[in-house]
């Protein structure tokens, strides 16, 4: 059993053909025009949280601030006590459920594809119905707070988003496509056990698999704000985006109601703003370490038994 | 459930015999004395030590917690319970906590928040018991025409504020800029002079909206664009929010008019779409979510039809006179316009039992001393002494810091419904403004008639939930005048709305109404 | 396989009625492992999906508090009255099915291209700063998208009608334009999904061994013909799940894009109202379980059919990409 870590595809072809150069134009070209697309609302909200909050209102969003200001990111970390801790808290639900989760959704995924395993579709079935129907949020969140107790703990900001249909099946598709059926035919000749064939054999194998789905995982831990609504109300529990979330609620509130009392104030737009900076930037750091397995990927074709 | 409920009351009953009844209601000067006084007539039995749960509306503030540990070391002393105090943030959690039968003792509720179809549905403790019962004092502190106005189909479920608050909304300019340009006084009898600033903001202040009215999603039926509360200066209906298009006048209250219909709607209408064609608001203005107030303080934006309550305006002439002393802002509320003012009703503001809590008459007990107990008043009102205000000499309120930065700010629990008059403390900038403008609506208060009445929407649930989505649709868009033909676009709506069930909504909100005003004696 | 054969007897002796040469408790035998394998994600589902499933109940009652859940009275239909008596059911669900597809269609297009198109780039630096820059978006909530699409659109200070104007062009009325805000969902819903789903097509492109390439460069296929012969065939499986999964949520909404960016703007319902923000602005005064249940329940039942039907054509052609 021999892994074969080659080199990209693409990285081979490169070759001055009519036809490559005709391609390297039409996809350069088109990839930039795309990243300028996806950036330039993202350069708007940079700049916007570098503004002044009056005169974002005097002026209107511009791609460089005309007055360059740190206020908002100043009152953003005027506690930092609490927005530590939720940087701290978030950052320790989303390692410990993306890798619980990762092992729960592969393992799921690997016996869902095992061709001689008679159940496997009854069990694909049964997971992606949970995607069409369900009971409604009611009496799911008397399921977890109730009966599970998970009020104010850190499993409800875990459990609910461990695993989903959707990247259990992903996985399925990954592993299905990327392990051919002989490598498993030929581990069970050799009597390994179906977990010991999963661990040894097929996870090592999954790179580009287990890095989507874990970065799926992680996001969906990063960005959560819901959970922490619904099951959390002690302040130190707050997830990040949840805390974020707080500080421009409490004033809404007040507004909408119209009983704004004490000296309540809406935070500013460009506090908004600086807050989506403040969520994105630590994913922008971690995000170079997963992409290795697309850009680089570990091709796995030439696996033979 | 109710047979266990039944043994409750009348054990409850019994033992209160013995504690005799208890005049506590005035807490007297000091702290500790009006501890001692009103802790005379808590009167059930106490002996097990039990868990209190107790949700407010909003978000918790930074040292909420430490509020509410100490709060609830005073529960320990008290009440021999702990206390657990957490907030709700917006009305779908309520609802949640509602329906999902979260274990809970005591929780805000309000005729905004859907308290009398929650009541009537079934999701509180009725209190008409209890509450004499458990706490002699409370039954007394509330007035008896307050209980009565928290009745649902016959029953009381909420304890009411007693703290009479009034929450006009009112027209809001720049003094300052009238002055520069030498224009008329602002007078809302005479529209011209609104008009003559606005105009005069257009043509001389380039970076300067004149107005900047928005959707608001605040409202008894959908949403609305927010020049319908402006018309609430000159109209003297029972209520503006009165909803489906029915305009109840103050003075005749059997006499229900389908507004929508009128001339003088169209007219109003035909108003605002000038207004609009004038430029005082953005075509976009159905879209925009930008806060009024920020713009206003921001300099941005030169008045704001409809800008609410007294409070709301004492608390931005106290942050103008830091931000930008030079400014001076006017405020004139619609109260005086028509020289009717009708304070808050009842259940604006209250606090329910739960059916899911186990301990109703710990729950009473809570709340009598939240109200009535000077000591536990300052605390959940205002936070810890000295850490997050102080007493001033006069009497005043006043921040530790910064308001703003405040870890706990004046009122951040949001217990509005224990709000005691006794007990309240204002900062003292705001306190002339507050207490000259209540003198002034004191004398042209009459009593709130139509606020505590609540509509029981089973007869016409699923004609309401389309004329909400019709009037959420169409309506806006009239209000702001951002139609090419005003007439033609109300007629459409109707149609719609006809569609919707607006008949039958109408036809069964009406009779409901008539049955109340009959029933509460309102008609003459 | 074979290895375990040996257990077959026995446990036909015992077990009564094991009858069947490959029953559950054969099964159950032979891949215990995989089995217990299972057993996480199965007590995940249990709890968190298939317990609370029969809150459904609840789209045929009429909640009130005292009686809970299972004990409130039964009033059959009644709940679903709102939804088909509004007239709009028609619309809406026109409405909530072509917004859907052109998001799955043009969305999963534009991840796919991106992904072959990123996967054959020469310069590793361009690459990665490029798809970096194409997640980006994912992170933006709606709440915030929203203060940019306005301050893009509006009418008065808008980025879109500056640019306008300083051409010496009228401006453009956007918000009071029905017509033109599908192509502005489409367009805002792609910019923030593009990285999310090229992430997943990538993923599948780096499995693909690049001995088929080079094959196919020794038998003289260029770059165009071995993207279209070999990397979309293999992206074909993968396409094929992401389309099922979203065909079974096809009648639900993205009710946070519609929600934040239309917000209150009645003119524009038309053209860009949905089930999800029809339901919502119904009940949103006074929330109704029972109705709210009974819209989720038509949405999984319209979501049901739609799905057993395509997973059956995909088996008869692909059976080996079906779902189930």
């Amino acid at each position: 059993m021999t892994i074969t870590h080659a080199k990209p595809a693409a990285a081979v072809k490169i070759r001055r053909t009519p036809s490559q150069l005709a391609f390297n134009l039409i996809a350069y070209t088109i990839i930039l025009l795309l990243s300028i697309f996806c950036l330039f609302p993202l350069v708007m909200i940079v700049s916007g949280s570098f503004t002044e909050n009056d005169t974002l209102l005097r002026e209107g969003y511009r791609l460089i601030p005309s007055r360059f200001s740190t206020a908002s990111y100043r009152e953003l970390f005027k506690y930092p006590d609490s927005i530590l801790r939720a940087y701290g808290t978030t950052i320790v639900c989303t390692v410990v459920g993306t890798a619980l989760g990762l092992l729960i959704i592969s393992m799921t995924g690997y016996v869902l594809q095992r061709k001689d395993f008679k159940y496997r579709n009854v069990f694909s079935f049964l997971i992606y119905f949970t995607t069409i129907f369900g009971g409604g949020m009611v009496p799911w969140y008397i399921m977890l707070s109730k009966y599970l107790h998970m009020n104010n703990t850190f499993a409800a900001r875990v459990f609910p988003i461990l695993m989903s249909s959707f990247l259990i099946i992903l996985m399925r598709t990954f592993i299905s496509s990327s392990c051919p059926v002989e490598i498993i035919e030929s581990a069970k000749i050799d009597s390994a056990g179906d977990f010991r064939i999963f661990w040894n054999i097929v996870l090592p194998i999954i790179g580009p698999g287990l890095a989507t789905v874990g970065l799926f995982l992680a996001l969906s831990y990063w960005n959560e704000w819901y959970l922490t609504s619904l099951f959390i109300t002690k302040r130190d529990m707050y997830s990040l985006q949840y805390y974020l979330y707080d500080l421009l609620n409490s004033a809404k509130f007040a507004q909408e109601m119209g009983i704004a009392t004490g000296a309540e104030k809406l935070p500013s737009e460009s506090i908004k703003m600086a807050m989506v900076v403040i969520v994105t930037g630590p994913m922008i750091l971690l995000y170079p370490f997963v992409q290795k397995y697309f850009v680089t990927g570990i091709a796995i074709g030439s696996v033979k038994g | 459930m109710k047979k266990a409920l039944c043994a409750l009351l009348i054990s409850i009953l019994a033992v209160s015999s013995f504690a005799g009844c208890g005049g506590g209601t005035g807490g007297s000067d000091g702290g500790s004395s009006g501890g001692t006084e009103t802790s005379g007539t808590v009167s059930a039995d106490t002996s097990e030590k039990v868990h209190l749960v107790m949700w407010t509306s909003g978000t918790a503030s930074r040292d909420h917690e430490k509020v509410a540990e100490e709060l609830s070391k005073l529960a320990e002393r008290d009440l021999n319970a702990t206390l657990e105090w957490n907030r709700y943030p917006d009305i779908q959690k309520l609802n949640l906590l509602l329906t999902s039968g979260e274990k809970i003792d005591l929780i805000y509720t309000a005729n905004y928040q859907n308290y009398a179809v929650y009541a009537a549905k079934g999701a509180f403790n009725p209190l008409d018991e209890l509450i004499p019962a458990v706490s002699p004092a409370l039954d007394e502190y509330v007035s008896d025409e307050m209980w009565d106005a928290t009745r649902v189909e016959g029953s009381i479920y909420m304890v009411p504020c007693m703290w009479p608050e009034y929450v006009p909304y009112g027209f809001l300019w720049r003094e300052d800029l009238r002055k520069k340009y030498d224009l008329p006084e602002i007078d809302l009898n005479d529209l011209s002079t609104v008009e003559a600033y606005l105009d005069c903001i257009m043509e001389n202040e380039p970076g300067m909206k004149p107005l900047a009215e928005i959707v608001s999603s605040y409202g008894s039926l959908g949403s609305h664009f927010t020049t319908w509360e402006f018309l609430d200066y000159k109209y003297t209906w029972a209520d503006f929010r009165v909803p489906y298009g029915l305009y109840i006048d103050y003075y005749d209250p059997t006499n229900v008019i389908n507004w929508w219909e009128t001339e003088d709607f169209a007219e109003d209408m035909r108003l605002f779409k000038s207004w609009a064609d004038k430029g005082y608001w953005s075509k976009s203005s159905l879209a925009n979510t930008e806060a009024k107030q920020d713009q206003f303080e921001a300099g941005t934006l030169a008045a704001d039809l409809a800008f609410n309550s007294p409070s709301g305006y004492a608390n931005l002439v106290a942050r103008i006179e830091v931000s930008h002393p030079d400014w001076e802002v006017g405020w004139y509320p619609f109260y005086r316009a028509k020289q009717l003012a009708t304070p808050n009703h009842a259940t604006q503001n209250g606090m329910s039992i739960p059916i899911s809590s186990d301990n109703p008459e710990r729950a009473v007990m809570l709340l009598e001393k939240l109200t009535l107990d000077e000591e536990w008043y300052d605390l959940s009102q205002y936070g810890i002494e000295g850490e997050h205000y102080t007493r001033t000499e006069d009497g005043y309120y006043e921040s530790v810091g910064e308001a703003s930065a405040s870890g706990f700010a004046r009122e951040a629990g949001n217990l509005w419904c224990t709000r005691n008059t006794e007990f309240m403390l204002y900062p003292e900038t705001t306190a002339t403004i507050l207490t000259d403008l209540n003198a002034e609506f004191d004398t042209y208060a009459h009593p709130n008639i139509w606020t505590g009445f609540s509509e029981d929407t089973e007869p016409y649930q699923t004609e309401k939930a389309a004329l909400a989505n019709v009037i959420t649709q169409y309506l806006p868009a009239i209000q702001a005048g951002l139609v090419d033909d005003i007439d033609a676009s109300i007629d459409e709506f109707l149609e719609k709305a006809e569609e919707a069930g607006f008949s039958k909504v109408r036809e069964e909100y009406t009779n409901q109404w008539l049955a109340y005003v009959e029933e509460m004696g309102l008609a003459e | 396989m074979t290895g375990d054969s040996r257990a077959v007897p026995k446990r036909r002796a015992a077990g009564a009625g094991a009858g069947k040469k490959r029953g559950l408790l054969y099964e159950l035998k032979v891949n215990r492992v995989l089995f217990l394998m299972l057993i996480p994600a199965a007590v995940y589902f249990i709890l968190n999906n298939y317990l609370p499933i029969f809150g459904m109940y609840l789209a045929f009652t009429r909640f009130n508090f005292a009686d809970g859940i299972f004990r409130s009275p039964f009033i059959g239909l009644e709940n679903f009255r709102f939804l088909w008596e509004s007239g709009k059911l028609v619309k809406l669900t026109v409405n909530t099915v072509s917004y859907n597809l052109a998001f799955i269609l043009i969305g999963n297009f534009m991840q796919i291209a991106s992904a072959i198109l990123l996967s054959r780039l020469g310069s590793k630096v361009f690459k990665k700063i490029t798809q970096s820059v194409m997640f980006l978006p994912y992170f933006v909530s709606y709440v915030i998208l929203n203060v940019i699409v306005y301050n893009l659109f509006n009418y008065d200070l808008g980025f879109f009608n500056g640019i306008l104007q300083s051409l010496g062009q009228e401006p453009y009325d956007f918000y009071n334009t029905p017509g033109i805000w599908p192509v502005i969902l489409v367009i805002l819903y792609i910019w923030k999904q593009v990285g999310y789903g090229t992430v997943i097509y990538l993923a599948t492109i780096t499995g693909i061994s690049p001995e088929l390439y080079e094959a196919a460069e020794i038998d003289g296929a260029n770059v165009f013909q071995q993207i279209r012969f070999i990397t979309v065939p293999l992206l074909v499986p993968t396409f094929i799940t992401l389309l099922l999964f979203s065909l079974g949520g096809i009648m639900k909404g993205q009710f946070d894009l519609f929600y934040q960016v239309i917000g209150n703007n009645g003119v524009l319902y038309d053209a860009t109202d949905i089930l999800d923000t029809f339901v919502y602005r119904s009940l949103k005064q006074d929330f109704d379980v029972g109705m709210s249940t009974a819209a989720g329940v038509y949405q999984s039942i319209f979501g049901f059919i739609v799905i057993m039907v395509s997973n059956a054509l995909i088996k008869r052609n692909h059976p080996e990409q079906a779902l189930f």
